[in-house]
């Protein structure tokens, strides 16, 4: 089994890499329950309920245009790509930012933070 | 930019901003003074640094930078005693002459972190600690100590 590090990855924005991206984390949430029948001491089967994709990104240096999908009345989707190593993609569909922050420090590098959900998502490779 | 190219810029932008108390002559290097060399002078030795991965993503084949480096660097001013120079109508002796490179070192680094960012690409010069060395008996040289740290794009 192949062992990937960060530098063999890349992340995309509606097709356009995403510049200095420190991490990126990605959470699909099937809000998985267990169901027991009455009487039954052991688990029947276990019951998806609705899917939750939400995520987290951190980059270095300021982007106005990302800003601005948080500075709107409306929010405006788009999609996520994951490409690690050119071996597999995975594809997070309709998203939206939900939060954003920017840290300005007095010394070292300005970060914006972003956390966004998504519609649906897919893996290809 | 590489450890060369960086200590040279450093060395070359001091050259460049700080008046020389010297009528002709470098005196600003990249390695510690011999004992019989004229003074005052002051030297620019890298000390550590770290090289850190910039991004998700770096480096790839696509990507022009790989990594951020950090690199700290001693600036050295070396004064005699009786070293004597007139700065802006004001006369400088040993220890006070010593502070005063130490101010100009200090000044020339903060206020030029744009030139230095557009001239050569280094991102931030962050002015560390300011250390001074008592006086050396066998070569009556004063010595004061200002640490820097550089950062910049290490390319390949």
């Amino acid at each position: 089994m192949p062992v990937y590090k960060g530098f063999q990855a890349q992340i995309y924005k509606d097709g356009v890499r995403l510049g200095y991206v420190k991490e990126v984390t990605l959470e699909i949430d099937h809000s998985l329950e267990t169901y027991v029948e009455i009487n039954s001491q052991y688990v029947s089967r276990l019951q998806e309920g609705p899917i939750s994709i939400t995520g987290r990104l951190t980059r270095a240096w300021v982007d106005v245009n990302y800003l601005a999908l948080v500075g709107q009345d409306t929010l405006s989707e788009f999609d996520l790509s994951f490409v690690v190593n050119s071996q597999f993609t995975l594809y997070v569909y309709d998203c939206k930012f939900s939060k954003g922050s920017v840290n300005v420090p007095s010394d070292g590098f300005l970060m914006e933070d972003y956390d966004f959900m998504a519609k649906d998502f897919g893996v290809v490779g | 930019m590489k450890l060369v190219e960086l200590t040279s810029a450093l060395v070359d932008h001091l050259r460049g901003t700080i008046p020389s108390p010297h009528a002709s002559g470098n005196w600003i290097y990249s390695d510690y003074p011999r004992t019989d060399a004229t003074f005052p002078r002051i030297s620019v030795t890298q000390l550590s640094g770290s090289l850190d991965q910039i991004g998700i993503g770096e480096k790839t084949e696509q990507a022009t930078h790989g990594k951020l480096a950090t690199i700290d660097y001693d600036i050295d001013v070396w004064v005699k005693v009786n070293d004597k120079t007139t700065y802006q109508s004001n006369t400088y002796v040993g220890t006070k002459l010593r502070d005063l490179y130490a101010d100009l070192v200090i000044d020339t680094l903060s206020k030029n972190k744009d030139t230095f960012k557009t001239t050569y690409g280094i991102l931030d010069i962050e002015i560390l600690s300011i250390s001074t060395q008592p006086l050396e008996d066998d070569t009556q040289l004063h010595r004061k100590t200002v640490t820097v740290r550089l950062s910049f794009l290490w390319e390949w």
